[in-house]
């Protein structure tokens, strides 16, 4: 068995270390891109775990203000009314920066210490209990640093904090680094005496908390239901990202394949005299199987090693993405556990094993010989690939049949989205079919035989024809990887587009001011009534618009109330309808379209809206696109607002459009001097805001174009193992060429031909698929994940550099193999 | 002028190492234009060697070489394939057609790569094939024909472009005695047809007997 092994697989591999590291990386880097994936995800999911966890403990509920944050007189109300055992916790927070060489951001997380602190991690106390309270006591996560004393930032503001305990993270504690403190101190330290920025409720709720929290004008929700709406959106993202790693884990199996098949080609003679010699074809067969599960285990372990670094540089990404979009809480890096290890290399082994299994299947059929085998003729002309292009037709019209399922199936989210991936797999499937029946086309091909590229090309492309065996894989893989790229794309290029025109069209004013408390995050902070006064009372103003927010429940999902001059808006194109008109009587409101295709709502629908004064019935006169919030927003005129929230005068934001001729930089800094607390202000150009926009909006969708440049890698990697098996196959051929004049530059352009042609028309149907994948997610996906619609924009500059950056790099691809092929059939080497 | 002249020809294979053979040793030859020349000899005795080198796909390690006219001695590999693509013809054994060409692809490739005008390569290539009797089946694929009509449609491609010398490999090693009989009277009148001269290796001593000079190679030497 061990001679076995030695002339049929480790003497192959001796000989071609170059294909074996290219199986392996083909095999590392498809289950490497699984595996970051895997345990990204799983970050994310954590992190919303951990968010619960940390917001509340284990299941209980949270009370907060519609907007910004709350009286603490409000808490002592609460539990006098309720009972003297509710237990009702306070949370402060606010955000700190260490200083020194390598500042961190941090939040201040100000409770009673008193109660268990469990949720937040285990406490290792430095000294005596009681200096928890001492001023400036806080807790410090562990960092491996014995500083008692921490220098922070807290604003504009220098503070000196004394580390009395070490917080050391316990489970799944909260992923933020959060500096504990009693919330007494915090208000302190944070300049917020007296207020709150939730009351958490532990355990069960008591009764008529939930009455006595309507009546004071606070929201109650439970813990989790934030959670819940952020996991649910970013399952998106997530089942984006498990898409792309799937099709990269595919195209590593085909590139595994590929080699394997061509490995088994150029050992068909070893294996015929092995048989000759008395092997059985079965022994035969189970060395192959035991070759490509072995290929597999080793790509497996390198995978891993890719999966960690890919995976932890895509948490970061994630995270950055996460806390501009959602909240200051971010995933954290996921550690890699032993069953992910395991998990990893078992899914590797696998694809090895099933690459194996088509040469393993060949090799049953293999005769005993003792001469040097050709090469099996080809039969001529070539079959037509007729199963091939049927299964292709039937894929496809099934494709056509399920996306017209998904797209009428309306918001139900989950059934949307199973059926538009299902949909997505059949199109990209049948697409990928289609590639024998291109390849079989190019024997119709004429080219001019006068020119010597056109004589090259012609032959080349007859090879192609007369093997589409030998290419149809690679072919289909660059299908798949060019469909990829410019399916999410489109889809990407049409929703920046959109957002950008949306941003350029709704941001009008000369200047945008809000809070920078609670910056970043969707609830935010609200300024100070007296401040729109103070503005319009400046000179080089002309006009300020206050918008008034609160963020509630409706129908079990959030929505914002947002109370503002929808007319004076309108009028300077603010308003982009989708339907309906504006609101004419008191009150009619209108609807951002997330909210619309949510609720299923239609105009003229009368609603019941939750208020401070109990309920606010309003119509609906019209549905306002909007891409603020994928939670949905309901937009009403100032004394609709003020009827429901009679007592909420802080404004959200201010939109300040100045004199004409007015400087907008003086005028801001004019404006920042004069007012006061103007360092918890935050004062921005539309230019700004729009960029900031198109900041987040590229921040998440960074990732996919990482993945899709290894989707791409892992096609041209298989294209040039292709090219090298195809190349090999036709050593033959290649050497008659020579022998009839061809030069060794003819046979290098020869090859490249091949390349080019084959990138070419991979990427041709891959264009295809592309913009099939892209309507899908245009006009299915996006409605169903986020609530709007997106107009379908065409990339014709990004598919021009696609269809001509892709076959370029096809060629330089297979220049190795080209150059390789080139040596091996000097005429002086090898003889026909 | 002689269409081949070798002096002195030296190929050492496997040069250094322990299975180091000298496969031709100062081998003396020539050949006039439009001669047929037959190389008989047993296995391993350098009739392939020889013919390789005379057809500029291998290179001598001493000696002197000159192919039509055209001493070969320090011709870069271009100017190798040059001489090969315009001056040589070949026939083998196991016919070597290209099987993504159909048979007039295959026969009209020599001019094609010559850069001969596509109407003036399509008359001759269809000319050429007229002389070996395959007019009719221009457009068939070299894997639906049968092995002498394959052997014809080589030797149509070795003659079409009218090559000084025809280098030939056992060229009826792969026919059947009656098949191969009919190759050889067809080689004869088509390299009379083309005036090329045809310097072919065989084992059959029918085939040699057809030949205008028959050399015998043993041991690497002719035998006198």
């Amino acid at each position: 068995m061990r001679r076995l092994i030695e002339a049929l697989v480790t003497g192959w591999w001796k000989r071609s270390p170059w294909g074996l590291l290219l199986t392996l990386a083909g095999v590392a880097l498809g289950s490497g891109v699984a595996l970051a994936v895997h345990l990204a995800s799983r970050s994310v999911h954590e992190a919303f775990l951990a968010g619960i966890e940390t917001l509340a403990g284990p299941p209980g509920h949270i009370i907060r203000a519609p907007a910004g944050d709350l009286d603490e007189r409000l808490m002592l109300r609460l539990q006098r009314a309720t009972s003297a055992t509710t237990p009702l916790v306070p949370l402060v927070e606010g955000e700190l920066r260490t200083l020194g060489e390598d500042p961190q951001d941090l939040t201040l997380t100000g409770i009673d210490l008193a109660c268990p602190l469990d949720a937040w991690g285990e406490v290792k106390s430095l000294g005596d209990p009681d200096d928890l309270f001492a001023p400036a006591a806080v807790l410090w996560p562990e960092d491996g640093r014995a500083d008692k004393f921490r220098r922070v930032m807290a604003g504009s503001r220098h503070l000196n904090l004394r580390v009395v305990a070490r917080l050391l993270p316990s489970g799944r504690g909260p992923v933020q680094p959060r500096v504990l403190c009693d919330i007494a101190e915090a208000q302190r330290l944070l300049e917020r005496p007296g207020r709150l920025d939730r009351i958490l409720v532990r355990g069960a709720l008591p009764n008529g908390l939930a009455e006595q929290v309507r009546q004071a004008g606070l929201v109650l929700e439970p813990a989790g239901s934030r959670a819940a709406v952020l996991d649910q959106m970013a399952r998106a993202f997530r089942f984006n990202l498990s898409a792309l790693s799937l099709v990269s884990v595919l195209l590593g199996t085909a590139l595994t394949l590929n080699l394997l098949g061509r490995s088994f080609g150029a050992r068909r003679s070893t294996m015929a005299r092995i048989h000759a010699l008395g092997a059985s074809r079965r022994a035969i067969a189970t060395l192959l199987l035991a070759e490509g599960a072995a290929i597999g285990c080793v790509g497996g372990v390198l995978g891993v090693g890719v999966g960690v670094f890919l995976a932890s540089s895509t948490t970061q990404a994630i995270r950055r993405t996460v806390s501009a979009l959602y909240g200051r809480t971010g995933p954290a890096w996921s550690q890699l556990e032993t069953q992910d290890v395991f998990l990893a290399i078992a899914c590797a082994t696998l694809c090895g094993c099933v690459a194996a299994a088509v040469p393993a299947w060949r090799a049953l059929s293999i005769a005993p010989s003792l001469t040097d085998l050709e090469h099996p003729p080809e039969r001529q002309p070539p079959p037509w690939p007729h199963g091939w292009t049927l299964t292709g037709f039937i894929l496809l019209l099934a494709a056509s049949g399920t996306s017209a399922i998904a797209a009428a199936s309306g918001t139900d989210r989950t059934w949307t989205n199973l059926v538009a991936l299902a949909s997505a797999t059949l199109l990209a499937s049948g697409t990928a079919a289609m590639a024998p029946l291109a390849l079989r086309l190019m024997a119709l091909t004429r080219t001019s035989r006068q020119h010597p590229w056109l004589l090259v090309l012609g032959l080349a492309a007859r090879s192609l024809a007369l093997g589409w065996r030998r290419h149809a894989l690679a072919v289909a893989a660059i299908i798949l990887a060019s469909g990829m790229v410019l399916g999410m794309g489109t889809m990407v290029a049409s929703f920046r587009g959109s957002v950008a025109q949306w941003a350029q069209r709704t941001l009008s004013a000369d200047l945008f001011l809000s809070s920078r408390q609670g910056e970043g995050t969707r609830e935010g902070g609200t300024l100070s009534p007296a401040i729109e006064g103070h503005i319009a009372s400046m000179p080089g103003i002309r006009a300020v618009e206050a918008t008034y927010e609160v963020r509630t429940q409706w129908r079990q999902r959030p929505v914002t109330l947002a109370g503002m001059l929808i007319r004076a808006r309108a009028e300077r194109g603010e308003m982009p309808l989708l339907e309906g008109r504006l609101p004419r009587s008191p009150d009619e409101v209108l609807v951002t379209e997330a909210l619309w295709r949510h609720h299923r709502l239609e105009t003229g629908m009368h609603l019941d809206l939750p208020a401070a004064t109990g309920s606010l019935g309003v119509t609906v006169s019209g549905v306002v696109q909007d891409y603020a919030s994928d939670q949905g927003q309901i937009f009403m005129a100032h004394e609709v607002f003020f009827r429901a929230y009679p007592g909420w005068l802080r404004p959200r934001s201010l939109a300040i459009t100045l004199d004409t001729g007015a400087d907008a930089g003086s005028a801001r800094r004019a404006m920042l001097r004069a007012l006061p607390g103007a360092n918890a202000l935050v004062c921005r150009t539309p230019g700004e805001l729009r960029g900031e926009v198109l900041r987040i909006f590229d921040e998440t969708f960074a990732l996919t174009r990482a993945i899709e440049a290894i989707g791409l890698l892992v096609a041209l990697l298989g294209l040039a193992s292709s090219q090298a098996s195809a190349l090999a196959e036709e050593r033959t051929l290649l050497v008659q060429f020579r022998w009839l004049g061809f030069s060794a530059g003819d046979l290098l352009r020869y090859a490249l031909c091949q390349a080019w042609l084959a990138t070419v028309t991979g990427t041709l149907l891959g264009t295809l698929l592309g913009l099939g994948l892209a309507r899908l997610l245009v006009d299915v996906l996006n409605p169903a994940a986020f609530g709007w619609h997106l107009p379908f924009t065409l990339q014709p500059l990004r598919m021009a550099l696609v269809l001509l950056i892709l076959p370029a790099a096809g060629i330089l691809a297979s220049l190795g193999p080209a150059r390789a092929i080139r040596k091996a059939t000097d005429p002086g080497v090898v003889r026909p | 002028m002689r269409l081949v002249d070798a002096r002195g020809l030296v190929r050492i294979h496997g040069r250094g190492t322990a299975a180091e053979h000298r496969a031709l040793d100062c081998v003396d030859f020539s050949m006039e234009p439009g001669e047929w020349v037959a190389i008989v000899g047993p296995s391993g005795s350098g009739k392939s060697t020889l013919l390789h080198l005379v057809a500029l796909t291998d290179r001598p390690d001493a000696g002197a070489l000159t192919v039509a006219g055209q001493p070969t001695y320090g011709l870069s590999d271009a100017a190798l394939t040059r001489l090969r693509r315009d001056r040589l013809g070949h026939l083998h054994q196991a016919f070597h057609l290209l099987p993504t060409l159909d048979v007039l692809g295959n026969v009209r490739l020599p001019l094609d790569l010559q850069g001969v005008p596509d109407r003036e390569a399509e008359r001759r290539a269809r000319a050429m094939l007229e002389e070996v009797g395959l007019e009719r089946e221009t457009h068939r694929h070299p894997a639906a024909l049968s092995g002498g009509q394959q052997q014809r449609v080589a030797l149509a491609r070795a003659l079409v472009h009218a090559p000084a010398l025809v280098v030939a490999d056992e060229p009826t090693g792969n026919l059947d005695r009656e098949t191969g009989r009919r190759v050889l009277t067809l080689i004869r009148r088509a390299i009379a047809f083309a005036g090329s001269g045809i310097l072919m290796v065989t084992h059959d001593p029918e085939v040699a007997a057809a030949a205008d000079r028959c050399l015998t190679l043993v041991d690497g030497r002719f035998e006198t």
